[in-house]
């Protein structure tokens, strides 16, 4: 008996030590009873076949790798547009644009606030004419684009379709994905302006005038990135990504859009974290329960309006100061594990990412890694390998049926901005993010270089340095933009907005056209505020 | 004079557009958890915003987290606003993304530690404890000074003395010293105490209110008060992370208290620092509890409104069936009023309350109903 107990004991702690970074917990082994209940035909079924869990394309990497699409942008526009040209040189398939602070939020260069910030962590944008030099010699039809912009993602959006109009690119050849995803911000990043209700009206403005004058751009790439990076656990970032998804689609089916003609152009964005097989277990899920949504929930049985597209980043908040170099080796485990889920197209982290803005050398390491993994490791021969694993398998279900229960919460409490309001959200998320800080904390969770294997700090490494210089030009410049536009065209676009906002209209066409006479972000921005008034956000957790 | 043991206090600001907050909020319960008592000011922080946080609250420490390469433009303004404040001697440290090769420049501009992402959490406690004590006392409490001479400095107007004021009245004042410095008869600013179930906006709604009797002139005290834990004594008082709009008006004053557990969730000494900010001038003072409850009866012995905050949808049966707080607010307010179910609320409070009951339906978010609440608030002051 003595011997049974410890026995038992034993057994417990060992199965308590086993955790995914989640902290799920994983068998000592799986097999043939773990998947019992899981059908083929009906749960899993073939790569490009519902509910494609296997991969939205019957032949995958075979018929066509995925988008390296490498995040770009820093200092002023004409630096971004060189960097542009450089990744294009160097191989890469599409532009994926990083915006400053200030833009993010809103905020022109020489507003008191952008002090210290323009053109930092992304480029600095303040009128269509930053646009119009950040895409210069790049034609808009020939690349796809994709920016990386939630709060003022309309205002930005209407400077790529007004740089277009001005290329002579007709709308419906515009190719790219907007982030655009404002509810992801109430949860996780915080770069909001407007209150829930008026920002989620002007995410659909946005689906809607795609969907009717751009049917090949992805106008939303809902989120789970930042989800994740703000501490989330892997079925977390999962359902209340999807939940978020649900959002944008009933919201558009109320307004009376068709739902093959948007379902599509949904597009998602998942972050891959260190633990290999929950990330593509987690990605597995995703396709599946979004396939589940789309026939069941939304009534649509069109296959592509099926497909989950994802795009996937690798971990910021796994890459650490300490041992800079141990990075490339998490971000290459993270990269295939984004590639083994099936993903559309990814961003390998640079391993300097922690330190500032990454360095050429840091982003061509990056580049490499995805370039290895597509052209050397034999990963991409055969579609999805690793299914029919018992404890791929049995994982993938797990996570979904543990999403499937947060959205039902959430359908309980009366819908995501319910959610938001309430709190619910951020507080699973802050609840999960401070357990795994303890784990780490306790040495639960091996950090290699962190909180083991400390003792070499190992090479140092170059880091980009932003100087000043940047944010003096791009205040100049925001000057003498401001000293040569008409201010009466200006004022009259401002009204225009403020007029379409109050009227409830589609407000895409009054930012097209009124960015036209050059008005800046900030003042786009505070028409809207005017009307939609400001989020000091939601409880605090 | 003897100086009490009381949890270190440390401000945490955000300073800067970014807003990833995953780190600075883990480290707040971290602290919280370590008995440290923690104000966070939230997002958006300027400068000026956290050193004047800083201030008031009298902190022993000031934590700046920076992730968006703004460090070198920003640490030296909070330094420089810091010093204008009259609280150059606080340690400050910084945390966030800082590349190693602007760390000597910081550390030369004054910052005391630097804490990357990698540093471990027991490592920044023990750092914080260390750099929060003096020779063994609070590093907040200056060397010279005496309660009689802040209160001076304070009915001069002196801002500074009245945080210091605030910590002597919430530390080591006894009751009688208290009553002796600043007597205890009412106050001649209007007394206002805000309650309201934790989703329902309170926060948001002072900010706007507060904001509108800014604009016709008014200065404006604010104790906002929230429930320490019970383990171990630290508390995260962050309300004042949601008055983001008024964080660098000089002429609003936001003091955070612990109840630490008190009965009716009021620190006990909430009413003399209600009265310490009377003394500075103040014409309107405000108190925010936590919850909506038989706690907040205690907020009436304090206020002369108390103001109850509801929203549409969120247990309205509950919220007015709660028999205390119901029976001693006289303005209810329903926020959130864009949502639906709001003129249900306010059909419900007239017919379970009082048809006379003073009822505003407010949505903190833009604005709408804010002047018509502090209408009725201010009574007639302005």
């Amino acid at each position: 008996m003595v011997l049974a107990r410890g026995a038992m004991a034993t057994e417990v702690t060992e199965f308590e030590k086993f955790l995914t970074i989640s902290g799920r917990p994983v068998q000592r082994v799986y097999g043939p009873e773990d998947v019992a209940g899981i059908d083929h035909d009906r749960d899993i079924g073939e790569p490009g076949c519902f509910p494609f869990t296997r991969g939205i394309h019957a032949d995958m990497y075979r018929g066509r790798l995925w988008t390296m699409r490498q995040f770009a942008g820093f200092g002023t526009p004409h630096q971004t547009n060189e960097r542009f040209k450089f990744l294009i040189r160097q191989g890469q398939t599409g532009l994926s644009t990083a915006f400053d602070l200030p833009t993010l939020m809103g905020r022109d260069s020489d507003d008191p606030l952008s002090r210290g910030e323009v053109g930092r962590c992304g480029v600095a944008v303040d009128t269509l004419a930053d646009f119009e030099i950040l895409f210069d010699g790049i034609d808009l039809g020939e690349a796809s684009v994709s920016m990386t912009i939630n709060a003022p993602a309309a205002i930005v959006l209407a400077f790529y379709i007004a740089t277009a109009d001005k290329q002579g690119v007709p709308r419906d050849k515009l190719r790219g994905t907007c982030q655009n995803d404002i509810l992801k911000e109430f949860h996780a990043q915080n770069e909001f302006i407007y209150p829930p209700a008026p920002s989620l009206k002007l995410v659909i403005d946005t689906i809607e005038f795609c969907s009717n004058e751009m049917p090949q751009y992805n106008p939303v790439s809902i989120s789970g990135y930042h989800i994740r990076e703000a501490g989330s656990t892997a079925a977390q970032e999962l359902a209340f990504t999807i939940y978020d998804g649900i959002t944008y689609a009933e919201e558009s089916i109320k307004r009376g859009l068709d739902k093959d003609k948007f379902l599509p152009r949904l597009s998602f964005f998942f972050n891959a974290h260190n633990d290999f097989f929950e990330e593509i277990a987690k990605y597995r899920a995703a396709r599946r329960l979004w396939a589940h949504l789309v026939r069941d929930r939304f009534g649509s049985n069109n296959p592509r309006s099926m497909w989950l597209r994802f795009h996937a980043q690798t971990a910021g908040c796994s890459l650490y100061n300490k041992q800079p170099y141990v990075n490339l080796m998490r971000t290459a485990y993270q990269a295939m594990a984004a590639v083994l889920g099936g993903c559309q197209s990814l961003h390998t982290n640079s391993m300097d990412e922690t330190l500032g803005l990454p360095t050429e050398n840091a982003v061509t390491l990056a580049l490499r890694t995805q370039q290895v993994l597509a052209y050397e490791t034999g990963v991409t021969n055969t579609v999805d390998p690793l299914g029919g694993s018992y404890f791929i398998e049995r994982l993938t279900k797990d996570i979904e049926e543990e999403a499937w229960e947060y959205i039902r919460r959430i359908d309980e409490m009366g819908g995501i901005l319910r959610a938001i309001e309430s709190g619910y959200v951020r507080r699973e998320i802050a609840d999960a993010a401070y357990r795994d800080s303890k784990r780490v904390n306790a040495q639960e969770r091996i950090v290699v270089g962190v909180n083991a294997f400390e003792e070499d700090p190992g090479p140092p490494i170059e880091i980009l340095k932003i100087e000043q210089a940047a944010e003096d030009e791009q205040v100049e410049r925001l000057r003498k933009v401001k000293a040569e536009r008409n201010p009466a065209a200006v004022e009259t676009a401002l009204q225009r907005i403020r007029e379409a906002a109050r009227a409830g209209e589609n407000l895409m066409p009054a930012l097209i056209e009124g960015c036209k006479a050059y008005p800046t972000v900030g003042e786009m921005a505070r028409a809207m505020e005017d009307v939609f008034g400001r989020y000091d956000g939601g409880p605090l957790w | 004079m003897v100086v009490a043991t009381k949890p270190i206090r440390m401000v945490l600001a955000k300073v800067g557009l970014d807003g990833h907050d995953r780190g600075v909020k883990v480290l707040n319960r971290a602290l919280r958890e370590a008995g440290i008592e923690v104000v966070y000011t939230g997002l958006w922080q300027t400068p000026a915003a956290a050193a004047k946080a800083a201030m008031e609250e009298d902190a022993d420490i000031l934590g700046l987290s920076l992730h968006s390469a703004a460090h070198n433009t920003l640490v030296p303004m909070v330094f420089e606003e810091m010093r204008a404040r009259d609280r150059g001697h606080v340690p400050v440290v910084v945390g966030g993304i800082i590349p190693p090769h602007d760390v000597q420049t910081l550390l030369d501009c004054g910052v005391a530690a630097i804490f990357g992402p990698e540093v471990s959490l027991d490592s920044i406690i023990e750092q914080v404890k260390a750099l929060g004590v003096r020779n063994g006392r609070p590093a907040r409490l200056p060397v010279t000074g005496s309660p009689e001479e802040w209160v001076a400095q304070t009915k001069r107007g002196d801002l500074s003395a009245l945080g210091r004021l605030l910590s002597w009245i919430e530390s080591d004042a006894s009751t009688y010293e208290v009553e002796r410095l600043l007597g205890s008869g009412p106050t001649r600013a209007v007394c206002i105490g805000v309650t309201g179930a934790p989703g329902v906006g309170k926060s948001t709604l002072i900010g706007q209110v507060l904001r509108e009797i800014r604009r016709r002139g008014l200065r404006i005290g604010v104790v906002a008060v929230d429930p320490a834990s019970p383990l171990t004594g630290g508390a995260v008082l962050g309300d004042r992370a949601r008055m983001a709009g008024i964080a660098e008006d000089p002429n609003v004053f936001v003091r955070s208290s612990a109840s630490r557990g008190a009965m009716g969730g009021l620190a006990p000494t909430t009413g003399a620092m209600l009265r310490a900010m009377d003394l500075a001038g103040m014409d309107a003072l405000f108190v925010e509890t936590v919850g909506a409850g038989q706690n907040d009866v205690e907020v009436r012995k304090v206020s002369a409104t108390v103001v109850l905050v509801m929203m549409p949808g969120a247990g309205d049966d509950l919220q007015l069936q709660k028999a205390g707080i119901t029976e001693i607010a006289n303005v209810f307010v329903v926020n959130k009023s864009d949502l639906p179910g709001a003129d249900v609320l306010v059909a419900q409070i007239r017919q379970e309350i009082s048809r006379e009951a003073k009822v505003v339906k407010t949505v903190a978010s833009t604005g709408e109903g804010i002047p018509e609440l502090v209408d009725m608030l201010l009574d007639g002051r302005g």
